[in-house]
C-alpha cells in the first residue's frame, strides 16, 4: 500500500511536469528541430494537405525590416477570431494556406478543430513564421470575399502563449494579456519569460501592468530589467527606486543595452512625483541616463520641474542642454527661446544665456 | 509801511504780467506736443473741441532758495524733540539744517538729501553736529532747500513732555508775509505752564508787545536768531478744572516775517500737554472757524473761542459725524461775545448728545462768526480719559485754496495708528482726490465726492489689511509702514473748500500728533490718453482705456490716476464702432478693414502758484486720439508638414495647409513677410491660401503670413514647418530564434525637429542601405537582405533582425550572457521617414548596421543628420 502511494506520486509528479514542458516549450520562440521534449509532440499533418511544405528552415533566408511595434491592443481589437494553437501544416497551392490545430478559442467562434488560414509567404514577420509546429496565439482576420480567414498583420501573425492557457472571464486585451502573462508566470526558460515582456510592453492596460510588476521581480535579469523599462515607459514609477539605484550603481555585469533601455524609458514619466528622483539621475555620469530625466522633465510641463531643468543648462550634453532650454520655453510659452535642434546647435549659447538669466529672474 | 506795500504791489504786478507773456506761448507749445489735430465725426460737429491743454509747472516761478523755521527745538518741560521731515518734491532734495541758540548763536548742520516723496523721522539732536550737541540752550531752527513753496516741510514734536505726553509744533514759511499781528486763545488745566516761544528768524533785532487776556502787557526784545519764552502758571483754585488765557502779539511790520511763535501747554493735569496755535488775524480767508476729527468717545473736550475784535459778534457752533454723513448735525446755541471775550464753551448739549449718538464718536465743526473775518479765532482740545492723551486740533478758518491739500506723514510701525479725516466745508458737494505714497509704490484713491459737511476717513492700518487694490491694481504692501498721505479737492465746483488733518497716535509712547499742513496748491489735471489700442479684426472688439496723471501745481509731483473719464468719437464709424459715448473706457468694434481714429476729449483743472500763498485757477477741455486700425482676419492651422517632397498622406501631418480670410474685399495679396522660401504659396490672390511646406522650420512659428485685402495688412500669422528630424531609440531586444539563431528588434519613436513625437496615424518609412556588406568574420557567408519601406502605424519605428540560416558560417547563436562581441557582417544603412520608397522622404539616421553572432545593432549613428 505504501509502496503503491510512493509509485502514485511519482507518476503523478513527472505527468505534472511533462505537462508544463508541453504548455511552455512549444511557444513562439520558435523551437529548433532537434528539440527532444517529449511531450512536444509533432501535430500530424492533415492528410487532405497535397501540397504540403516541409519546413525548409535552414534554406530560407534570415529577415530583417522596418515594421511597426508590436501592439497587442491593436491585434486584439482588429481580430476577428484569435486562436491558441499549433500549426499544422502549410499549403501553397494558389494561395498559401495554413491549418491551425485549435487548442483555445481566445475571440470568435471556431466550430471544429482546425481552421485553415491564407498567409503571405513571403511578407516578412517579427514573431512568427508561418510553418509547421509553431505554437502560439494567432489573430486572424475574416475575409472580406470568398469567406475564410487571413493572418491579420503579416508582420506580427501570432504571439506566444502557452499550451494550457486558462482564459479568464473578461474578454478583448485583458484576455490576451492573461494568456500572454501565464508565460511571464509560469514559463521555466527565461528566453520565454523575456517574450513575454517584449508583448506585454505593447498592451497598455492595469492587467499588463500588474503583470509587468511581477517581470520586475524575476530572476532573470533581462526580464527584470526589461520590464522595469516597459512600466517606466508606461509612466508607473513602482520601480522607479530600483530603476534609480541601477542607473546611478549599475550591478556587475549588467549588460548595457538594458540600462539604456531603462534610461530611454525614463521619458515616460509623466508623474510629478518622480521629479526629486528625475533630478538625482541628471547627476548621472551616463549621457543617456540624464537624457532620459531630461526629457521626462521637459514634458511633464509643469513648473516642479523647473530646477531640473535650470540645472540641466549646464550639461556636458548638448542634447541634454537642448532639452533643458525647449522644456522651459514650452514652460513659459516663450517659443522664441524654445528653437529647432539645427538653430540651437548654431547658436547655442544665446539660447543657454537667455534662459540662464531667466532662471536667476524667477 | 507804504514802501512794503508798494513793493508787494510791484511783485504782484511783475507775475501778472510774466503769466500773461509767458503762459500762452508755453500752452501753444504744449498744445502741438500734445493734441493731435483730427477731423470729428460728422454726425457729432458740437464735438469738435480743442482747449489748450495747461503746462503743468512750467508756469510756476522757477525754483528759489527757501527757508522754514520754528522758534523752539527744545523744551525744559519735554524729554527728547524729533523731527518729522516731508518732501513733495518728485526729485531729490538737499536740506541745509540751521540751529539757533536761545541767545542766538548759528550753528550749521550737514545737509540732509530727501528722496521723492519721503517721510523720515528723526530726533532732532541727531542733526546737530556732534560737537555742539548738550552743549547750549537751544532756540530755534531752520529748514533751507532750493525749490517752490512747501516743497519740503517738517514738523517738530516734544516728545516725554511732562513724563509722557507729546506736542506738535508747526514750521513757519519765512517770506510768506505774514501781519504784524498774531492771536491765540487757550484753555489751561490746573497746575498747567503756557510756554510761549517767540523767535527772531532774522539778522536784526525785533521787539514784540504781548497782551494778554488778564491786561498784562509786556515788551519783548528778540535779538537776532534768538528765541525768547514766555511762561504763564495756571491759577491753581480748587474749584475750577482750568481757565482761559489769550495773548495778542504785535511788531512792528518790518519785523513782521522775521517774527514767529509757538505755544505749548504742558504739565496739566490729566496728562494735558497740548499746543497753542496762534491765528494771522490780519490774513484771515473768512470769519468762520473748522475743525475735522474731534474726538468725543472717553474724551473730555474743551472749546474756547475769542472775539479778537471791538465790536460783538456772535458764534454759532455746529457738529456733524465724520462718518461722512451731515444728517442730523448738533447745533449748539448761539454764543454772544463781546469785544475781546474770551469763552470756554459749554459743550453739555454736544455730550449729552453723543452719549446716545455713536455716530458723533467723532464730529467735525463749523463755527458760524457773524463778525469780520479773523474777528472770532478759537482752540479744541480732547483729553482721551482712557489713553491720557490729549488730541490737539486747529480750529481755524478755511484759508487759501490750498488748505484743501494736504501731504501729511503716516506710520503704522510698533503700536502707531494713522487716520487722516477730510471734511467739505463747503455749503455743497465737492470732491477730492487722495494718493497714498510709500517708498517704491504708491496708492491712489480716486475721486470722492463729499455732500456739504461731510467727512471721509482713511485708517490706515485698515487700508493695508484689507490687501484690497487700487484702480491700477496696487496695494500698499504688508511690509510697508509709513509714508506720505497726499491728498487735493479735484475738480470740484468754484467756492468749494476742504479742511484735512491727519492724526498719528502712539499709546505706547504717548504720541498723539496731529498733521494738517497743506500742501502749496491744488493737483492739476487730469492730463491724460487714451491708452495706445491694439489693432482689431472686424466683428472683434477691444477695450479702449484711460489713463491720466495729475500734477502737484508747484513741485509737478505726478500722480497716476489710472483711468479718468473722456468723452469719445470716431472718425470712421464704418470701419470701427464704440460704446459707450463718455467713460473711461469705450468698447470698440472692428466693423471693416481700414484705418481711423477714435477720440477722447476731457476737462482738466489746473492751479499755478505764484511762489508763495495764492493759486490761480484756470479750467479747460483737452482732446487725445489714437488711431484704430482694423486688420483682415486670418485663420487656419498653424503648422504644416515637409518630408523633403514627399506625402505619406497622413491627415494628422499635411503638407499643404489652407489658409483663409474671413474678411470681403474686392482685392486679396497674400504674402510670407519671414522665412518665405520655407513655404510655397498658391492661390494668393484669393481669399484662400493654399500653402505647402518646403524647408522645416528653425523656431516653432518662424514663418509669417499677412493678407492684404483691400489695401489693409492683416497682422502675422505664424506657421510651423515641421519636419522629422531624428529618430529616439526606445528600446533594443534580443531574442533567441529557432531558426536563426536570435531576433533583434530595435524601436525608435519618431521626431520632429523639436524633439516632438511625430502626430498619430499611418507614416511611411524606408531604408537604404548605403555601403556593400562588408565581411567582419573570416569566410562569412551570411545572406545580405535588400533594402525596402514600409507603413507604420504610429510614430515609431522598429528594425526586426534576424540572424542567419543555423548552417551558415559563422552559425549564428542565441543571445548569450553577456552579448558577444563577434562580429559577421556590417553595411551602411539610412532611415527615411515620409516613403516608403527606399532614399525618398526625410532622412532622419545614418547608422552602421552590425551583425553580430548573437545579436544585432545600429552603431555609428547619427541622428538627426547634420
Amino acid at each position: 500500500m505504501k509502496k503503491r502511494r510512493i509509485f502514485l506520486a511519482i507518476a503523478t509528479l513527472i505527468l505534472g511536469l511533462g505537462i508544463v514542458s508541453v504548455s511552455l516549450s512549444g511557444s513562439l520562440r520558435e523551437t529548433l528541430s532537434k528539440r527532444t521534449t517529449p511531450a512536444a509532440t509533432p501535430v500530424a499533418p492533415a492528410s487532405d494537405k497535397s501540397a504540403q511544405v516541409t519546413p525548409a528552415r535552414a534554406e530560407t533566408a534570415p529577415r530583417r525590416f522596418l515594421a511597426d511595434p508590436l501592439d497587442l491592443e491593436r491585434l486584439t481589437n482588429n481580430a476577428d477570431l484569435i486562436i491558441i494553437g499549433r500549426i499544422n501544416a502549410t499549403s501553397n497551392g494558389g494561395r498559401a494556406t495554413a491549418t491551425l490545430a485549435i487548442d483555445k478559442v481566445v475571440k470568435g467562434e471556431a466550430e471544429t478543430q482546425t481552421i485553415d488560414f491564407q498567409f503571405s509567404p513571403n511578407a516578412p514577420s517579427a514573431t512568427a513564421r508561418i510553418q509547421p509546429e509553431v505554437f502560439g496565439m494567432f489573430f486572424l482576420k475574416r475575409n472580406e470575399a470568398g469567406g475564410g480567414y487571413r493572418i491579420l498583420d503579416p508582420t506580427y501573425p501570432a504571439v506566444i502563449a502557452p499550451a494550457n492557457a486558462v482564459l479568464s472571464k473578461e474578454g478583448g486585451l485583458e484576455r490576451t494579456v492573461n494568456v500572454v502573462g501565464q508565460v511571464l508566470l509560469t514559463a521555466r526558460t527565461a528566453a520565454d519569460r523575456q517574450v513575454a515582456v517584449i508583448v506585454l510592453s505593447s498592451a497598455r492596460n492595469a492587467r499588463a501592468t500588474e503583470l509587468l510588476r511581477q517581470g520586475a521581480t524575476d530572476s532573470d535579469s533581462v526580464v527584470k530589467m526589461q520590464s522595469i523599462s516597459a512600466l517606466l515607459n508606461r509612466n508607473d514609477i513602482e520601480t522607479l527606486s530600483i530603476a534609480e539605484k541601477t542607473l546611478l550603481n549599475p550591478p556587475a555585469r549588467t549588460e548595457p543595452y538594458l540600462l539604456d533601455n531603462i534610461s530611454a524609458a525614463l521619458e515616460g514619466i509623466k508623474d510629478p512625483q518622480a521629479i526629486p528622483a528625475l533630478q538625482r539621475l541628471l547627476r548621472s555620469s551616463n549621457e543617456r541616463t540624464r537624457l532620459g530625466a531630461i526629457m521626462a522633465l521637459r514634458q511633464m510641463h509643469v513648473m516642479d520641474a523647473v530646477d531640473g531643468l535650470v540645472i540641466a543648462l549646464g550639461d556636458h550634453s548638448r542634447e541634454v542642454r537642448y532639452e533643458s532650454v525647449i522644456g522651459l520655453s514650452e514652460l513659459t510659452r516663450q517659443n522664441e527661446w524654445g528653437p529647432a535642434i539645427g538653430s540651437f546647435e548654431k547658436d547655442e549659447q544665446k539660447y543657454l544665456d537667455h534662459w540662464k538669466e531667466w532662471a536667476r529672474n524667477r | 509801511m507804504r514802501i512794503v506795500r508798494q513793493t508787494r504791489f510791484f511783485i504782484l504786478v511783475f507775475f501778472l504780467i510774466v503769466a500773461v507773456l509767458i503762459i500762452p506761448s508755453i500752452l501753444k507749445r504744449y498744445v502741438s506736443a500734445h493734441s493731435v489735430k483730427s477731423t470729428p465725426h460728422s454726425d457729432n460737429p458740437t464735438q469738435v473741441r480743442k482747449a489748450p491743454t495747461p503746462p503743468r509747472c512750467s508756469a510756476c516761478p522757477p525754483p528759489i532758495p527757501r527757508r522754514i523755521y520754528v522758534p523752539a527745538i527744545e523744551l525744559a518741560e519735554a524729554q527728547h524733540t524729533e523731527i518729522v521731515l516731508n518732501s513733495r518734491s518728485p526729485n531729490e532734495m538737499e536740506v541745509t539744517p540751521t540751529f539757533y541758540t536761545e541767545s542766538g548763536e548759528t550753528i550749521l548742520g550737514d545737509p540732509i538729501r530727501l528722496q521723492p516723496a519721503e517721510i523720515r523721522f528723526v530726533r532732532i539732536d541727531s542733526l546737530i553736529p556732534r560737537y555742539h550737541r548738550n552743549n547750549h540752550r537751544w532756540g530755534g531752527m531752520s529748514l533751507s532747500f532750493t525749490g517752490s513753496v512747501l516743497e519740503v516741510w517738517a514738523q517738530i514734536t516734544f516728545h516725554g513732555v511732562a513724563g509722557r505726553g507729546s506736542i506738535d509744533e508747526t514750521f513757519n514759511i519765512l517770506g510768506d508775509q505774514p501781519s504784524d499781528t498774531r492771536e491765540a486763545v487757550w484753555w489751561m488745566p490746573r497746575k498747567s505752564t503756557a510756554v510761549i516761544a517767540l523767535g527772531n528768524s532774522s539778522d536784526t533785532p525785533i521787539q514784540v508787545t504781548a497782551s494778554f487776556s488778564d491786561g498784562e502787557s509786556k515788551q519783548i526784545n528778540i535779538r537776532p536768531f534768538s528765541t525768547e519764552f514766555i511762561r504763564r502758571r495756571a491759577a491753581n483754585g480748587n474749584k475750577e478744572s482750568g481757565t482761559l488765557d489769550s495773548v495778542k502779539l504785535t511788531t512792528a511790520p518790518a519785523s513782521a516775517d522775521a517774527f514767529r511763535i509757538a505755544g505749548f501747554i504742558v504739565g496739566g493735569e490729566k496728562n494735558f500737554d497740548s499746543s497753542i496755535r496762534f491765528a494771522d488775524t490780519k490774513k484771515v480767508a473768512q470769519p468762520n472757524l473748522y475743525a475735522t476729527n474731534l474726538r468725543l468717545q472717553n474724551t473730555e473736550p474743551h472749546m474756547v473761542l475769542k472775539n479778537t475784535g471791538p465790536v460783538e459778534i456772535t458764534a454759532r457752533p455746529r457738529f456733524s459725524p465724520v462718518a461722512g454723513v451731515s444728517e442730523s448735525p448738533v447745533e449748539l446755541p448761539a454764543i454772544t461775545l463781546g469785544p475781546n471775550e474770551t469763552v470756554d464753551v459749554n459743550l453739555t448739549p454736544l455730550r449729552i448728545a453723543a452719549g446716545t449718538r455713536a455716530d458723533l464718536d467723532a464730529v467735525s465743526v463749523n463755527v458760524v462768526n457773524s463778525g469780520a473775518a479773523g474777528s472770532l479765532i478759537g482752540a479744541w482740545y480732547g483729553t482721551d480719559t482712557n489713553k491720557l492723551l490729549t488730541y490737539d486740533v486747529p480750529l481755524r478758518d478755511s484759508g487759501p485754496i490750498r488748505n484743501s491739500t494736504g501731504s501729511y506723514p503716516w506710520r503704522t510701525d510698533q503700536d502707531y495708528t494713522t487716520i487722516v479725516n477730510i471734511t467739505n466745508i463747503s455749503d455743497h458737494a465737492a470732491t477730492f482726490v487722495a494718493d497714498i505714497r510709500f517708498r517704491g509704490g504708491h496708492y491712489f484713491i480716486p475721486t470722492n465726492e463729499l455732500p456739504a459737511g461731510g467727512t471721509a476717513r482713511f485708517d490706515l492700518r485698515k487700508i493695508i489689511s484689507e490687501q484690497k487694490p487700487d484702480n491700477q491694481g496696487n496695494v500698499i504692501p504688508l511690509s510697508v509702514t509709513g509714508g506720505q498721505f497726499h491728498w487735493s479737492i479735484f475738480h470740484s465746483p468754484p467756492s468749494s473748500k476742504f479742511i484735512g488733518r491727519s492724526e498719528v497716535i502712539s499709546v505706547s509712547k504717548g504720541v498723539g500728533s496731529s498733521y494738517s499742513c497743506p500742501g502749496c496748491c491744488p493737483d492739476s489735471g487730469p492730463f491724460g490718453t487714451i491708452n495706445p489700442p491694439p489693432s482689431t479684426t472686424p466683428g472683434n472688439s477691444f477695450t479702449a482705456s484711460t489713463t491720466g496723471t495729475i500734477y502737484d501745481g508747484c513741485t509737478g509731483y505726478g500722480t497716476n490716476v489710472g483711468w479718468f473719464q473722456m468723452e469719445f468719437w470716431m472718425d470712421d464709424e464704418t470701419i470701427a464702432s464704440y460704446t459707450p459715448e463718455s467713460g473711461s473706457s469705450t468698447l470698440v468694434t472692428g466693423v471693416k478693414p481700414g484705418d481711423t481714429a477714435l477720440h477722447g476729449s476731457y476737462s482738466w483743472q489746473s492751479f499755478v502758484s505764484d511762489g508763495w500763498s495764492i493759486c490761480y485757477e484756470d479750467r479747460g477741455e483737452s482732446e487725445d486720439q489714437q488711431p484704430v486700425q482694423v486688420k483682415p482676419t486670418i485663420t487656419g492651422p498653424t503648422s504644416v508638414w515637409w518630408f523633403n517632397g514627399e506625402n505619406p498622406a497622413n491627415a494628422n501631418m499635411p503638407i499643404s495647409i489652407q489658409l483663409t480670410t474671413q474678411t470681403t474685399g474686392s482685392t486679396y495679396s497674400w504674402a510670407a513677410t519671414a522665412n518665405g522660401s520655407k513655404v510655397i504659396l498658391s492661390n494668393e490672390t484669393t481669399n484662400t491660401l493654399t500653402l505647402t511646406g518646403n524647408n522645416k522650420s528653425g523656431t516653432a512659428g518662424d514663418v509669417k503670413i499677412t493678407v492684404t485685402v483691400n489695401g489693409t495688412a492683416s497682422d502675422e500669422y505664424a506657421i510651423t514647418v515641421k519636419a522629422p528630424h531624428q529618430l529616439n531609440r526606445t528600446s533594443i531586444s534580443h531574442v533567441s530564434s529557432g531558426n536563426f539563431g536570435y531576433k533583434t528588434t530595435i524601436t525608435y519613436s519618431i521626431r520632429d525637429q523639436f524633439n516632438n513625437s511625430l502626430g498619430a496615424g499611418d507614416m511611411l518609412v524606408n531604408e537604404k542601405f548605403t555601403t556593400g556588406a562588408v565581411g567582419d568574420f573570416p569566410g562569412m557567408n551570411w545572406l545580405i537582405t535588400p533594402d525596402g519601406g514600409n507603413t507604420v502605424h504610429v510614430p515609431a519605428v522598429s528594425d526586426v533582425i534576424e540572424g542567419e540560416n543555423l548552417n551558415k558560417n559563422p552559425a549564428p547563436q542565441a543571445p548569450q550572457t553577456p552579448l558577444g562581441s563577434t562580429k559577421v557582417v556590417h553595411w551602411g544603412q539610412d532611415i527615411y521617414i515620409g516613403s516608403d520608397t527606399v532614399g525618398l522622404g526625410r532622412k532622419v539616421q545614418t547608422a552602421t548596421f552590425q551583425k553580430y553572432k548573437d545579436h544585432a545593432d545600429h552603431e555609428n549613428i547619427t541622428s538627426p543628420i547634420p
